[in-house]
């Protein structure tokens, strides 16, 4: 496998855990996230959603949830133990993207969405920036996702993001491991 | 990379990312130069950029200066320029850095896609909400007429779309709650009787020069502004000597000389008999009341039934208390602080003349424009700002519920409870959408069970909110305000006795797709069609405001963000002048008389608890704000719930023990979430007691739901202020659930023949 189609599926990953517009709920979108999914040997049953229904998902999982039962994604809520946006995680993010010379431009999200931290995995895989994407998912990415998953999880949310979320946790786990084989 | 086998992709995968552009874009740019100077290795706030602006964690708003470091707030102090404050702030102007980043926030525009109340959303663009809320407003008015759009608001943020709602002509607009759940009874006695509203959102009361105060239900303490709870506890420090009338204990009777536990509902009986006293035993300033007063021998005629010893049984004082209580005070006039009180909602009839009372205690010691007295304010200058809204002939509706229902109510819209009432009933005439904004209304209104059911009646609802509280969760769009430390809003005076100016601007970038209340205001305008708000941004139109004061948005800042200016409150007793229509201060208000209400206040009793009852009062978290703050976390590790206070000796008799978790069950049969009782003999046995704002009913504050019980839930029943519409919160009473179990409480303070009992309405059956 070649740098672009490992980068093009983390920024699969990013868009799909962006909130849902016509891009990222076309049928050629969802037959991607299916064909990654069967390649990375997740077992899936998710038939293709509509864009309102998705739209409902996300707000209700990632942006306000009425009965308080959702997951943000973003790492400041889940490193540090304070719960709180623009905390420690935001900061520890924000520095490795420095490192490189990059600055998240979001439409107002801070620097740990989720997406944008996909993103910048797929910006160093495609660098070739191999120290620091170990120290990226070892220090950072990986302290909080598997946190992240594992409230999903307990949530019981809506199969097209769970499926994400698998996805994305064993694709973070296998480039963990390939970079820890390549530089010992 | 090398071993890339660790992937395999099929030839279909491939394919199917390579028929979609996944070409890095989007998210990341070049970093600025500035990112990585070296003042963010600094702990704390060291190396902060310092951004003055001003508090809005409550509604004393005092000047802030928030420390930015690499775009994040990390700390907030008080502004040290500031005469008021200086660097200090409370717990909760601490504690805003945690609302800014609640990860509970609303984020985006949101629309409802599940039942009203039940709280689902989708995200939409502001274009979509913006013209929904546009269309429906149109709607709603061209089917029904202006009158069938009421707003309810709070906070200076609120008036700019509190213009929207006044140029497309409703009379429904209500400063809610600061006046008609608040202020309004207090002001309105104020306004009359001296012409300048002597307590609102400020209480021009000179305590820091006090000899003698006197505190009527006020909770100084628990109630925390900063600049008055310091001028209070500095007129301490000088020797004043304090009267505290509060059926219960408060922080601020732990500091007096005389604690008077007064009967519930019958504090202006009280007043009234001391009026009576101290003019028959001649205490009273007679030079300042001759001089500058009006309506004297009206008042001193209309109460002199009103003795120490007719007051006795209903106050449940003795007279001698009662007595040396107010000598207390006489001795000291004129530098007498007879604190005017703010949040004065309490039993609904009565309510207005209660403050009535206070002023005229207040005129009578002479306390008025001196030192330790009631003081005038210190306009401060600025320019004035018109946002141009191009107002249609307002068409007044065959029957009003405002100045119709009362006739002191319209200057400030129309009252909340009639506005609930129309719409729950179309009588007089239907109202079918609510637009809100810096309110939770569910929270704040008695009954909510009423508010709801109105909710239901509505062809449309919206909401400006920064949380996602009860009220978010009941409407339709909602739409997400910046904090207080994300936007600018109008420049900011204070006329108190130690004058200044400065403004509120953003500390930091709007989170997510959070917008200023006037950028959501002219947007809404323009997409409404209304000719209104002609300036494009905030700054245009703060600069505008700062000529009028020889400044500029830079030179304020360069001056650390405020200018302070001397005061001038006191006056020459000899030369004094109100703004009343006869230049005197109105011991009897002939307004007042000319609409049929009593010019001089009379006592009116409210009715005692029902046996096995008590009456519920509620006050004040002095780390809380309404129901504000509840789910800040800083302020949720203080203080998470609330208790109820109930009289030992009751307690101990009804088999309740200290700690205890309990239900309240109120007269109407409605049930309160579990809440702990703290056993105190502080606090009369017919009265229970419990801060207010707590027991959130949305999930989706994390932190606030559940936590401790809403006395707002509890309060079903009210009556109106009959001068200008406020309701009651005060007219309520509680028994004990236990195990599921209703428990009467003993009576152990039986009321006497002139005060009947409260009989619960047939056809209310609550929670049963």
């Amino acid at each position: 496998m070649n740098r672009q189609p490992l980068s093009h599926i983390l920024r699969l990953m990013a868009r799909g855990f962006s909130y849902p517009d016509k891009e990222n709920t076309s049928k050629a979108f969802f037959l991607a996230v299916r064909q990654v999914a069967d390649s990375l040997g997740i077992a899936h049953d998710v038939s293709a959603p509509d864009q309102d229904e998705l739209k409902e998902a996300y707000t209700l999982l990632f942006i306000n949830e009425p009965s308080g039962r959702w997951a943000p994604p973003f790492s400041s809520v889940y490193i540090g133990g304070h719960g709180l946006l623009m905390a420690e995680g935001r900061e520890q993010a924000k520095s490795f993207y420095e490192e490189v010379g990059l600055s998240p431009a979001t439409s107002g999200e801070p620097e740990d969405y989720l997406p944008v931290e996909l993103d910048f995995v797929a910006h160093l895989v495609d660098t070739e920036s191999k120290g620091l994407l170990l120290r990226f998912l070892k220090e950072h990415l990986l302290k909080w996702f598997p946190c992240f998953h594992r409230r999903l999880k307990a949530i019981g949310p809506h199969p097209y993001y769970m499926l994400l979320a698998d996805m994305t946790s064993r694709l973070l786990n296998l480039i963990h491991q390939e970079v820890i084989d390549e530089t010992t | 990379m090398k071993r890339r086998n660790f992937l395999k992709l099929s030839a279909s995968a491939c394919a199917a990312l390579a028929a979609l552009d996944l070409s890095n874009k989007g998210f990341f740019k070049a970093a600025s130069a500035k990112a990585s100077n070296g003042k963010n290795a600094l702990p704390g706030s060291l190396g902060s950029k310092d951004v003055p602006s001003v508090c809005e964690m409550c509604f004393w708003r005092c000047p802030i200066v928030g420390k930015v470091k690499d775009g994040r707030l990390v700390k907030i102090e008080g502004n040290p320029k500031s005469p008021a404050n200086g660097p200090r702030v409370c717990a909760r102007g601490n504690s805003g850095v945690q609302l800014l980043y609640d990860p509970d926030r609303i984020k985006y525009p949101l629309k409802r896609t599940g039942q009203r109340g039940e709280g689902k959303w989708a995200r939409i663009s502001w274009d979509e909400a913006l013209d929904e809320v546009a269309h429906n407003l149109h709607k709603a008015k061209n089917k029904y007429g202006p009158h069938a759009l009421a707003y309810f608001d709070h906070g200076a943020s609120a008036e700019f779309m509190r213009d929207i709602f006044k140029t497309l002509g409703t009379e429904n607009y209500t400063n809610e709650p600061a006046f008609f759940q608040c202020v309004g009874p207090a002001a309105l006695a104020y306004l009359k009787t001296y012409g300048y509203i002597t307590t609102g959102t400020r209480q021009y009361v000179d305590m820091k020069n006090a000899k003698a105060m006197l505190l009527i239900g006020t909770h100084i303490g628990e109630n925390i502004h900063v600049s008055h709870v310091r001028e209070f506890i500095q007129g301490l420090n000088n020797g004043a000597k304090l009267v505290v009338v509060d059926p219960r204990f408060s922080v601020a009777a732990a500091k007096a000389d005389i604690h008077l536990p007064i009967r519930p509902g019958t504090d202006t009986a009280l007043l009234l008999a001391w009026i009576n006293f101290i003019i028959t035993e001649g205490l009273y300033d007679k030079e300042f009341v001759e001089r500058n007063c009006s309506g004297f021998d009206e008042l001193k005629k209309s109460v002199k039934k009103y003795t120490l010893n007719w007051a006795s049984p209903i106050c449940d004082l003795p007279v001698e208390d009662m007595k040396r209580a107010i000598l207390l005070i006489a001795k000291n006039r004129p530098h007498v602080s007879i604190h005017p009180g703010r949040h004065s909602t309490w039993y609904g009839k009565g309510d207005t003349s209660r403050h009535q009372a206070l002023a005229i205690l207040a005129a009578l010691f002479g306390a008025v424009g001196v030192k330790g007295g009631l003081y005038f304010p210190t306009p401060v200058k600025k320019g004035n700002l018109a946002f141009g809204c191009v107002k249609e002939e307002p068409e007044t509706p065959d029957e009003s519920i405002s100045e119709d229902y009362y006739p002191f109510a319209s200057t400030f819209g129309s009252p909340t409870s009639r506005i609930i009432e129309a719409t729950r009933t179309g009588k007089p005439y239907p109202i079918r959408l609510w637009g809100i904004n810096g309110v939770n209304i569910i929270q704040t209104i008695p009954n909510p069970y009423h508010t709801m059911e109105a909710i239901k009646k509505l062809d449309f609802i919206f909401c400006e909110e920064i949380l996602p509280t009860e009220t978010a969760l009941w409407s339709d769009i909602v739409l997400p305000g910046a904090t207080y430390l994300e936007r600018y809003d109008t420049v900011y005076t204070f006329d108190l006795l130690t004058p200044y100016l400065t403004v509120r601007q953003p500390v930091v970038k709007p989170m997510f797709e959070a917008r200023s209340s006037f950028w959501i205001a002219r947007e809404l305008a323009k997409r409404a069609g209304l000719k209104c708000f002609n300036y494009n941004d905030e700054v245009e139109f703060i600069e505008e405001e700062l000529k009028g004061a020889g400044l500029t948005l830079k030179s304020l800042n360069e001056k650390g963000g405020l200018v302070a200016y001397k005061a001038n409150p006191y006056r020459d007793p000899k030369k004094l002048k109100v703004a009343t229509e006869d230049g005197k201060i109105g011991l009897a208000i002939g307004d007042f008389e000319d609409e049929d209400l009593d010019p001089i206040p009379r006592f009116i009793p409210t009715p005692a608890p029902p046996k096995g009852y008590v009456r519920l009062v509620y006050g004040r978290s002095p780390v809380h704000t309404f129901s504000r703050t509840m789910n800040n976390k800083w302020l949720h590790n203080e203080i998470p719930e609330n208790c109820l206070w109930l009289n030992d000796k009751v307690a101990q008799k009804a088999g309740i023990k200290d700690g205890e978790e309990v239900v309240l069950e109120n007269q109407d049969g409605y049930r309160s979430w579990p809440i702990k009782v703290k056993v105190t003999a502080g606090i009369r046995p017919d009265t229970a007691y419990m801060a207010h704002g707590f027991g959130s009913r949305s999930k989706a504050l994390t932190k606030a739901y559940k936590q401790g019980a809403s006395d707002q839930f509890m309060i079903t029943e009210y009556e109106d202020d009959p001068f200008m519409g406020a309701s009651s919160h005060r007219t309520n009473f509680i028994r004990i659930v236990k195990a599921g179990q209703a428990i009467n409480l003993p009576e152990l303070c039986p009321p006497p023949k002139e005060i009947p009992r409260f009989v619960a309405k047939k056809n209310r059956t609550g929670g049963k």
